[in-house]
């Protein structure tokens, strides 16, 4: 717990202190080293965030990273509960497989899923050979591409996600399920009309942690994203590392964890209304 | 195992059941061919780039767009050999981590024991703070240890390095070992009691027992969670500890794609040989009450 105060709390703090312009104290020697700071007195100036939010390369990337995470969440959702629950209502070798098998990213360290899948996409990767080769008229290539890093996004995130709903729909009865099956409901419309409301806590989760998980995200759009526009977690390391901007890279931080928070409001205010429903 | 094992019994039922509804289904002949293209589609889609990098790891070039290499080599494997600095970040990377998995084993399982098994004041305050710095983007976070570190002169040493490793394994370490404690049946250990087991054989015979598998669950995530590490390991160990996820960024951007294929197939072992021993526990029970929600 102490550890998690140190590590953890005063970090934020101090780097909400720097956001506000408090060069000194314990900022100091960051701040010494940096450039392009701006200095704030009593509680502080908003001067750093506002110019960020001015800037129109910052707007582009903020843009950027919301339609990724956006997009990497919702494919995540779909792809974990189709395999998820094709498991549940019809579980055959060939379900058992491919849950192994979707599992099996949660294993590899993601700057090796990254160059994997770099090479793999690249202009010159397998996925564009093997296009070429069977004469398809298109290229396949997605690295350095923001397709990329929602194809890499999904590899990554969707071990969490079948985990997580596989532990939801363990839960589930089995009278329920025969009994719809019985009635003469097809797997699909049992899916959609008695699996799929009561695992919307567990959707709910999958959604809001690989969005979060894609927002703060580094190696993945660092290594197979475009040079521009870049995700937000990019943009705050190239800010603090290349840059030497410590104070911006700050505000950028903060900017992710805003977004985080927004998202983490959502799931609240989400789980809230569907207990008052509930009762 | 548990995953076939369950598979047999449902279908076991529905074979059983109503073979009439089987065979009027209209769907019955498109979901085959759907069945067939998303299970190929899923395993190229998953498992072909690993697949890929093992083939470019003996590869000496290809001549676009074939598939074949012109011709294989162990050269790309001698090279990675021959550099002592990436002989060194595999020495690192596998003794970092298991310390990380230890100390956050120490800090963190009585915190997940007192959460699981008691009600203190400020319960939900601990649970809520571990989740609120995990919610806080690592990025930002590591980025804004930096002062912090400057201060405790832990940048560039190795104790931070644990320190920073040791951030990412904490949510883990807590979570999914306290639901293992709270799964336990109150009865059982009431029982235990009742037949003179003083409190710490009840932890150690009934409590510790029965929440192995969540503790095994959240033991691997965290160490991977530490292994994987390479963010704010290059921020606080480089240049003196560059572990090999760090080092695999290195030969990504500035090494001939053989040798990073080469690295990565070294460092994917460690982590697949994992996968292997914990498969069973992964797909069990454990797994599923450790990730249940309230």
């Amino acid at each position: 717990m102490i550890f998690l105060a140190v590590f953890g709390g005063l970090p934020i703090i101090f780097s909400l202190l720097l956001v506000l312009g408090h060069l000194g104290g314990p900022n100091s020697a960051v701040s010494e080293l940096g450039q392009g700071e701006i200095s704030g007195h009593g509680i502080g100036t908003l001067a750093a965030v506002t110019s960020l939010l001015e800037n129109s390369a910052f707007q582009q990337n903020v843009i950027a990273t919301l339609v990724v995470m956006a997009i990497s969440s919702l494919v995540v959702l779909a792809s974990g509960a189709t395999l998820t629950v094709w498991h549940r209502l019809r579980p055959s070798k060939a379900t058992a497989i491919l849950q192994f098998v979707s599992v099996v990213p949660l294993f590899i360290p993601v700057v090796i899923a990254s160059f994997a899948l770099w090479t793999f996409w690249g202009d010159r990767g397998f996925a564009n050979s093997l296009g070429a080769l069977i004469g398809l008229p298109h290229d396949f290539i997605f690295s350095a591409t923001l397709e990329g890093v929602v194809l890499a996004e999904v590899w990554v995130s969707l071990p969490f996600a079948v985990l997580l709903l596989r532990a939801g729909l363990a839960g589930m009865s089995d009278r329920s399920l025969d009994a719809a099956r019985d009635a003469g409901a097809g797997p699909l419309r049992v899916a959609r009309q008695i699996v799929l409301p009561q695992l919307r806590t567990e959707l709910t989760v999958v959604f809001c942690f690989t969005a979060v998980g894609v927002l703060g995200s580094f190696t993945v759009p660092y290594i197979i994203g475009p040079a521009k526009p870049l995700l937000l977690g990019v943009d705050a390391v190239d800010t603090f590392t290349s840059y030497n901007e410590p104070q911006q890279a700050a505000v950028i931080g903060f900017a992710i964890f805003v977004l985080a928070a927004v998202i983490g409001c959502l799931y609240a205010a989400g789980s809230r209304m569907r207990r008052a429903r509930a009762r | 195992m548990p995953v076939h094992a369950e598979g047999g019994l449902v279908r076991e039922e529905r074979v059983g059941g109503r073979p009439e509804l089987e065979v009027k289904r209209t769907g019955s002949f498109v979901t085959p061919v759907v069945s067939v293209v998303l299970f190929v589609a899923a395993v190229f889609f998953i498992v072909a780039p690993l697949g890929w990098l093992l083939v470019l790891s003996f590869a000496k070039g290809f001549n676009f767009p074939s598939l074949t290499p012109t011709s294989i080599t162990l050269g790309w494997w001698r090279d990675v050999f021959n550099s002592p600095g990436l002989v060194h970040s595999v020495f690192l990377s596998v003794t970092i981590a298991p310390v990380v998995l230890v100390v956050s084993a120490v800090l963190c399982l009585p915190a997940a024991y007192a959460i699981g098994r008691s009600d203190f004041f400020g319960k939900r305050a601990v649970l809520l703070s571990i989740f609120s710095v995990n919610a806080f983007p690592r990025i930002s976070l590591y980025v804004s240890m930096i002062p912090l570190l400057f201060l405790l002169n832990l940048m560039g040493t190795i104790l931070g390095v644990v320190v920073v490793q040791l951030i990412g394994t904490l949510l883990f370490m807590t979570w999914i070992p306290a639901t293992g404690f709270a799964a336990v049946p109150a009865e059982l250990v009431e029982a235990a009691r009742d037949a003179g087991a003083t409190k710490f054989q009840v932890f150690r015979r009934v409590l510790l027992p029965l929440a192995r598998p969540s503790i095994t669950v959240a033991a691997v995530l965290a160490f991977l969670a530490a292994f994987d590490e390479a963010q704010g390991t290059f921020l606080v160990g480089a240049p003196n500890y560059i572990t090999m996820p760090v080092q695999m960024y290195n030969l990504v951007l500035n090494y001939p794609v053989g040798v990073s294929a080469v690295f990565a197939v070294l460092l994917s072992i460690p982590s697949v040989l994992l996968l292997l021993s914990v498969r069973k526990v992964l797909f069990g029970a454990g797994t599923s009450s450790a990730f249940h929600l309230r």
